[in-house]
Order: structure tokens, then C-alpha cells, then sequence
């Protein structure tokens, strides 16, 4: 039986290969052809992926982001606003002082040193060699401790079975998810996430999407230019999401 | 030893003895249900030879998954989107493992997988090019079948 | 001259005995049950969300962790500090330790969200992650105390014994120590991301042990008739009141010190003033009942004889420990996030408004489960093993003392 298999290992190959290259091409048409050379070799280390947020073009009242992002993912609100998952949410600060108002969009800043990362008893909480923080659902035990450390409460834990599910967004009770900064966008090489599109498309152009690495990227040359902060900076976590305006 | 307890000393093998007894009328002859008749699986062929595939699924998603999931190294030939989309029918539903493609088989053979609690159990409707001939034609097969009262694999006769 | 002490297992066939140990297989059915449920259903069948994370069955994990640690003081005075009178305790305080750290566990377990995937997280660790360290701590812990119990009770082993006690001192230390940094590593939160907080949790355990101890001495001792003198409760009482203070002492530093710091004093002031349930329970349950008046009964000169007034005070001081893990765990999670200081903050994912949170009845019933089964194991193990020694009264504890025809007569007084 064994030396059958050998003697016809090599013709099976190639007719695998090109069965498969054909199967390929039925199946998955969108996927294949969209395939870039970059994300061929996965998550680049050389690579920063980052957001640019400029809060005064943050229309108030505007959640084009917010809708986006979980119509992209399939966050669906289960009528429980306590425990409704929400990956990015529009906050309105009112400054105490002089009761100045303005709003801007908050979800998971992609930290160089995330909390979140260093709390996780599995590594389930990791952060990929292009920079963005993800939870690996796998080996998320659903203990919610990096929901305890994360500074900015971006993460959510699924407290419901959930059906329906975006293919390319798994999403399951017992485990905790936030943004992901559209980490299957990115991979197919379409350089941008569902909230920049978004706010992009509907003219107000607050949210920049790039390569923090690149220098002759868009995001690059305005952070250069304009300078931006970041949120609760002084905690020294370096997040990859800049604001300016805040 | 406390009195009374020299009559445990014969109950207890006797009792060995009778669950063995129990357990050897368990062994015989074991008659496999029918599987369900599953939507038949679309494209020319698997990613990888059926008697490969067969075997090692589990490790080539394992492995494909970590590979992904960690470095971002999507191989699309072995795609777990790409399982569900070519075998599973946009119909079936993990709570109902008869006529879902994975879930048949694993609930026969009692081994768990937890897959589908965060992945969705069937192909995507909303993308048109998932929805390919090729599907079509599987789900007119499969309606045939089940008007001729063909209900499970066994009854389709092999040539 | 030591005095020898005779262990003997608890005859285990009362009406009363039987009793207990159906109750708590009921409650430990209900804990499986809301396990069961949660399982199946989700979190959303409890008060928990995303806001506050950790709720009412962390309370009592915690507390049975923090107390398991602590419940091993006894047989740790006996092999570390020489007490010989804690020495025929030694045994019980070392099952008591174990089976306090299992209901915890157990707790903990459950509640995950993916409680199947425990081999995943006892295959995979992140070291940098203190609670990677606690797992290995936790099942450590039982693994050095079961062998110090073997010690103690395995004759030829005997004289193994004070490393084997040494050891598990060290290492309840180092676990009590990594329980508290759950919350001292933790940067986001102003509750939180103190150093106090690892040395506050080893008074705590002191404290919170001790109380369960004495508590579960006198169940014992008073449901088998055994024998209990004066002698050894005083002493027990005695150290309760100062591990009392000791973690009044740790609480005034961790509040004066975060009330020096003005961008704390939001913090502070819910914990201290306007927080609802939390100033509550911090005021009245924590400080009030469950430090100063067990303080004032266990150091008043009469009414401190009383066994039924130690008991109460033991009692008080567990019901404060729970109100103290409430605010610090619970209190801690629920006041908002300081994103943009000097800001205030509104939105769909409640920033900047105190987290709501109600504890229900799957989380009751699963703490309370994890507890049963803890007590369940203590009292079917010292059915089968010999843990209870026959007597500690005040001559069996203490040679000095003469042996007296009556042991229920009081101390000469004293604190």
C-alpha cells in the first residue's frame, strides 16, 4: 500500500496543485485575486498600522464610523446595552471648566506596550509583529482580565451564543474581541478599515488610515507636519491611534 | 475490620463482575445510522486528496489557523472560509448536525470541535461569486434526490 | 516535655453530621447548576457586563483564596515560629488551607467564559502575566501543603516537617502576594496600580484566615464534643484582633496616601463619600463591623471571654473582608475610566458614568457553591482521615497548665 503511494506521490502533487489552483480560482475568487504581494508573507514587522484622528472635523452627533465598523464585523446590538459588544464608539467630552464641547471616535488604540497583552494568562491577547492588537479567540479563555487593564475600555466580552457570524470576523460567546482595525481589510491589501471608509465617503474626511513606518505615507507626513497626541499619553503605552484636537 | 464487613467481601467482586457482564453485551456487531444526505460538496475536487484530507483536516486547520491568526500568513487553499463555503449547504445549521457537512461526521464519531461557536456554520448569501453553477447545480441534485425519497447516503446506490 | 496529641477521625454518623453534608451538596448542586446555565446561556444571565467585568462570584473566590492562604497561620506558628500550642491545629489548618484554595479555584474556573478550554490555559503560558504566575502559584500551593500534611501525619516523616512548613509559608506568602497584584499591576484604574495592594492582601489573609479558622475550630470541635479550651481560643482571639489591625493599618496608608494625590480624590471620594452601595459598605460593613467592633470584642477585658462573642467577632470580620473585596474588586472596576482629565465624558458604551452593577442569582448561587464544596471536602476528608486532634483543651495544649476536671470554666481574665 505504502510503496503504491510513493511510486504515484509526485504525479499526485501536480494534479493537486493544479486542482487546487483551479478549486482556488471557483471558489474563492474575491479573496485570490485581491491577494497583494505584501500580504502574501502576512503581518510585515516592518510595518505600523495606525489611525489619524482629526477631532475637529468629527462632526457631532455623526456615528458614520460606528455603523460602519459593526455592520463590517457583524456587531449586532442584542437590545442589552450593559452587555452589547461595541468595538468603537463616539465619546462627547465637555470640558468642565469651560464647558466646551467636542466628540471623537474611541476604540481599541493598537498600543506599542498594550496592558492588555501583558495580563493574558494564554497570550490569547497578542500583538502582531505589524502592530495590531488582536485577541486570538482560540485561546481566549474569557477570564475578561485584559478587559480589567485595558485604559481605554475598548474591549468587549461576547455574554450571549451569537449566530451569523462574518466570515471573516468570527465572533463566539465566552471570548473577548475589540477592534481590530479591520485586520482582514488590511490583509487583503485594501490599505484602509471600515471607519476611515466610511467617514471618507461621507465627505468629512476625519480619519486618516497608513503605515506609521513609512515616512512618505499620508498618515506620516501630517503627523509630522501637524503633530498629534494621544489618549492617557502620560501612561506611555504609545498607541497607534494619534489624535489631534484632544 | 468492623463486623458485618466479611459479607461486603463477596458483593463487591460479584458486582465487578456483573458490569463486565454489563459492559462485553455492549460489544457485538455495531450498525452505523445512515448519514443524512448532505449537500453535495462544490468544485472539482478538495484541497487536498480525500483520504489526506480525511485524516489530517484537523491539523492543517490547526496549523493554517495559527499561522494566520498570529502572523497573518493567510494561505487561501486551506482556508477554513474556504471548507464551509465549498462543503457546507447555505441551509444547514450547526444545531442541526444532520445536515451540516462538518457536524455529521463529528457528532457520530463524538469528537468535539467548537469551530462554529464563533465561526459562521454555513457559506455567506450576500457574496454573489460564493454563490456559484457549481452550487446551483448542487442544490438541484440534492432537491432531486430528497422528491425521489432518498433521505440518507445509503440509499444512493454506488456504480 | 511535649504533649502528645491524639488525632482521631469525626465519627460522621450524626443526624446533624449527615445534615450538613446534604445541605452542601445542595448548595454545591445550585453552584453547578448556574454553572451549567451559564454555559449555555452566557454572561448575560448575570449582573455582569462590560463594564464591570468581575463581579460577585469573584468576590467569593477571592476571599476563599485570601483566606485560604491565611488558613495555614496555624500550622505555620507551629512549624516556622515554634508555637507548640498551635501544633495539635497543625493538620486541620493545612486541609483547611487546601480545600478553601479548591472551592476558590473552582469558582474561578466556572465563571470563565471558556471554562472548557482550561488545558488551553494550562498549556499555554504568558509569564509576563500575573495571573499565568497565580495558576502556577494556586496548584503549587496545594501541591507543597499536601506534602507538608503527609509530613505532619506520616510518622517516619516527622522530622521533614519544619521544611516542608517553611516552604509553604514562603510560598503562601509569595501567592498572597501575587493575589493582590491581580489588582496592584493594573495601570488603568485608579482603585488599582498601587504596591500596597500585594502587602494589604497578606494582612488580609492573616486576618480573614484566622476569623474562618477559629469559626471552623469551634463548628468542629463543638460537633464532635471535642474538647476546646480557653487556653488555645484565647491566643487564637487575641491574634485575630491584631491581624485586624494589622489590616486597618494597611487600609488608612492606601487611603491617606491616595487622598494626598489630587487627581485620586475622584476616586476617593466615591469610595469615601458618594459612591452609594460601595461608601456603604466601606463605612459601615468594612470599618464599622468589620473592623473596630470585632476590635472592641476581642480586646474588651469580659466581654472577650464569652465564646459566642469571639465567634461574633470572627463572623464580623469575614463579613467585613467580603465588603472589602466588594469595593476594592467591584468599587475599583466601577468608577469610570479617566480618559480626558479635566473632561467630562458621555457615550453608548457608558464612558464616563459609574458602572452599574447588580449581583444576581446564578453568580449567589455559584459563589456560594464554590464555598459549599470547599466546607463538603473539609468534612468528608476529616471523616476518613485523622486531621481533628481528640482534645485541645488547655492541658493538652499547654503542659504547664494543670489538667482541670472541668474545661468549660473561664480564663482568668486578660487579653
Amino acid at each position: 500500500m505504502s510503496t503504491e503511494n510513493s511510486a504515484n506521490v509526485s504525479r499526485r502533487q501536480f494534479i493537486t496543485g493544479a486542482a487546487t489552483a483551479v478549486a482556488g480560482l471557483t471558489v474563492a475568487p474575491g479573496v485570490f485575486l485581491l491577494k497583494t504581494a505584501g500580504a502574501a508573507n502576512g503581518a510585515d514587522p516592518a510595518t505600523r498600522w495606525g489611525l489619524l484622528i482629526d477631532t475637529s472635523k468629527c462632526a457631532d452627533g455623526c456615528t458614520a464610523c460606528v455603523r460602519a465598523c459593526h455592520e463590517e464585523n457583524g456587531v449586532r446590538s442584542l437590545g442589552r446595552p450593559k452587555t452589547d459588544a461595541q468595538w468603537i464608539r463616539k465619546v462627547t467630552l465637555t470640558e468642565r471648566e469651560t464647558g466646551h464641547q467636542h466628540s471623537l471616535p474611541v476604540m481599541c488604540q493598537h498600543c506599542e506596550k498594550p496592558p492588555c497583552v501583558d495580563v493574558c494568562p494564554t497570550k490569547a491577547s497578542f500583538i502582531r509583529p505589524d502592530g495590531i492588537v488582536l485577541v486570538n479567540k482560540h485561546t481566549c479563555i474569557g477570564c475578561r482580565y485584559c478587559m480589567m487593564a485595558c485604559p481605554y475600555k475598548a474591549r468587549s466580552f461576547i455574554h450571549e451564543p451569537l449566530t451569523d457570524q462574518k466570515p471573516h470576523a468570527p465572533r463566539g460567546k465566552g471570548t473577548v474581541e475589540s477592534c481590530t482595525l479591520c485586520v482582514h481589510k488590511v490583509d487583503r491589501g485594501e490599505g484602509t478599515t471600515a471607519c476611515v471608509e466610511a467617514c471618507n465617503k461621507d465627505g468629512h474626511r476625519a480619519m486618516v488610515f497608513g503605515d506609521l513606518n513609512d515616512p512618505s505615507s499620508e498618515i506620516s507626513r501630517r503627523l509630522r507636519q501637524e503633530g498629534s497626541s494621544a489618549i492617557r499619553a502620560d501612561l506611555r503605552l504609545n498607541p497607534a491611534v494619534r489624535y489631534q484636537g484632544i | 475490620m468492623r463486623p458485618g464487613f466479611a459479607q461486603f467481601g463477596l458483593a463487591l467482586p460479584a458486582l465487578l463482575l456483573a458490569g463486565l457482564a454489563l459492559m462485553l453485551t455492549g460489544c457485538g456487531k455495531v450498525e452505523a445510522p445512515a448519514p443524512h444526505l448532505v449537500l453535495e460538496a462544490r468544485g472539482d475536487q478538495c484541497v487536498e486528496p480525500t483520504d489526506v484530507i480525511r485524516r489530517n483536516h484537523m491539523e492543517i486547520l490547526m496549523h493554517e489557523r495559527d499561522e494566520a491568526k498570529l502572523y497573518g500568513r493567510r494561505n487561501p487553499d486551506h482556508s477554513f472560509v474556504g471548507c464551509v463555503d465549498c462543503h457546507v449547504s447555505p441551509t444547514a445549521s450547526r444545531d442541526d448536525p444532520a445536515t451540516h457537512f462538518c457536524m455529521a461526521c463529528h457528532q457520530f464519531n463524538a469528537v468535539r470541535m467548537d469551530c462554529f461557536q464563533c465561526h459562521t456554520d454555513r457559506p455567506s448569501d450576500d457574496a454573489p461569486t460564493k454563490r456559484s453553477a457549481d452550487l446551483e447545480e448542487s442544490i438541484e441534485r440534492h432537491l432531486a434526490l430528497q422528491a425521489d425519497g432518498i433521505e440518507t447516503v445509503q440509499e444512493i446506490s454506488t456504480p | 516535655m511535649t504533649v502528645k496529641t491524639h488525632f482521631r477521625e469525626i465519627e460522621g454518623r450524626s443526624p446533624g453530621y449527615l445534615a450538613l453534608l446534604a445541605g452542601l451538596l445542595v448548595l454545591v448542586g445550585l453552584g453547578l447548576l448556574a454553572a451549567v446555565l451559564k454555559g449555555t446561556y452566557g454572561h448575560h444571565i448575570t449582573g455582569m457586563n462590560n463594564q464591570v467585568v468581575w463581579g460577585l462570584p469573584h468576590i467569593f473566590a477571592i476571599f476563599l483564596i485570601v483566606a485560604a492562604s491565611g488558613a495555614l497561620n496555624a500550622a505555620s506558628f507551629a512549624s516556622v515560629f515554634g508555637r507548640v500550642a498551635y501544633k495539635p491545629m497543625a493538620r486541620l489548618s493545612g486541609l483547611l488551607a487546601m480545600t478553601l484554595l479548591i472551592g476558590g479555584l473552582v469558582i474561578l474556573v466556572l465563571d470563565l467564559g471558556r471554562p472548557d478550554r482550561l488545558v488551553v490555559a494550562m498549556t499555554h503560558y504568558n509569564f509576563k502575566s500575573i495571573f499565568a504566575w497565580n495558576i502556577f502559584l494556586y496548584t503549587g500551593f496545594l501541591a507543597v501543603v499536601a506534602v507538608y500534611l503527609w509530613f505532619m501525619m506520616e510518622r517516619r516523616m516527622n522530622r521533614y516537617v519544619p521544611v516542608a512548613g517553611y516552604t509553604a509559608f514562603l510560598w503562601r506568602l509569595i501567592l498572597t502576594t501575587g493575589t493582590g497584584s491581580i489588582f496592584g499591576f493594573l495601570v488603568a484604574r485608579e482603585a488599582y496600580d498601587a504596591a500596597i495592594l500585594a502587602p494589604m492582601f497578606i494582612a488580609m489573609s492573616f486576618s480573614l484566615g484566622m476569623a474562618v479558622f477559629i469559626l471552623v475550630v469551634m463548628a468542629t470541635f463543638a460537633g464532635t464534643e471535642r474538647p476546646l479550651g480557653d487556653l488555645i481560643l484565647r491566643r487564637m482571639k487575641n491574634l485575630l484582633g491584631i491581624f485586624v489591625a494589622g489590616v486597618l493599618y494597611f487600609v488608612l496608608a492606601y487611603h491617606l496616601t491616595n487622598l494626598y494625590a489630587t487627581r485620586l480624590h475622584g476616586i476617593e471620594a466615591f469610595v469615601l463619600l458618594n459612591g452609594g452601595i460601595y461608601t456603604f459598605l466601606f463605612w459601615f460593613v468594612q470599618m464599622g463591623l468589620g473592623s473596630i467592633l470585632p476590635l472592641v470584642l476581642l480586646f474588651h477585658p469580659v466581654w472577650s471571654q464569652s465564646r459566642r462573642v469571639i465567634a461574633a467577632a470572627a463572623g464580623l470580620v469575614i463579613a467585613g473582608g467580603l465588603a472589602q473585596l466588594y469595593v476594592i474588586v467591584i468599587g475599583g472596576q466601577a468608577y469610570p475610566l479617566d480618559l480626558f482629565p479635566g473632561h467630562d465624558m458621555s457615550s453608548s458604551f457608558f464612558d464616563g458614568v459609574v458602572g452599574t452593577y447588580t449581583p444576581s442569582l446564578p453568580e449567589l448561587m455559584l459563589g456560594l457553591g464554590g464555598t459549599a464544596f470547599a466546607f463538603l471536602l473539609l468534612a468528608v476528608v476529616m471523616k476518613f482521615l485523622r486531621i481533628l486532634p481528640t482534645s485541645l483543651a488547655d492541658d493538652k495544649v499547654d503542659p504547664h497548665v494543670s489538667s482541670t476536671p472541668s474545661t468549660a470554666q473561664s480564663a482568668p481574665a486578660g487579653a
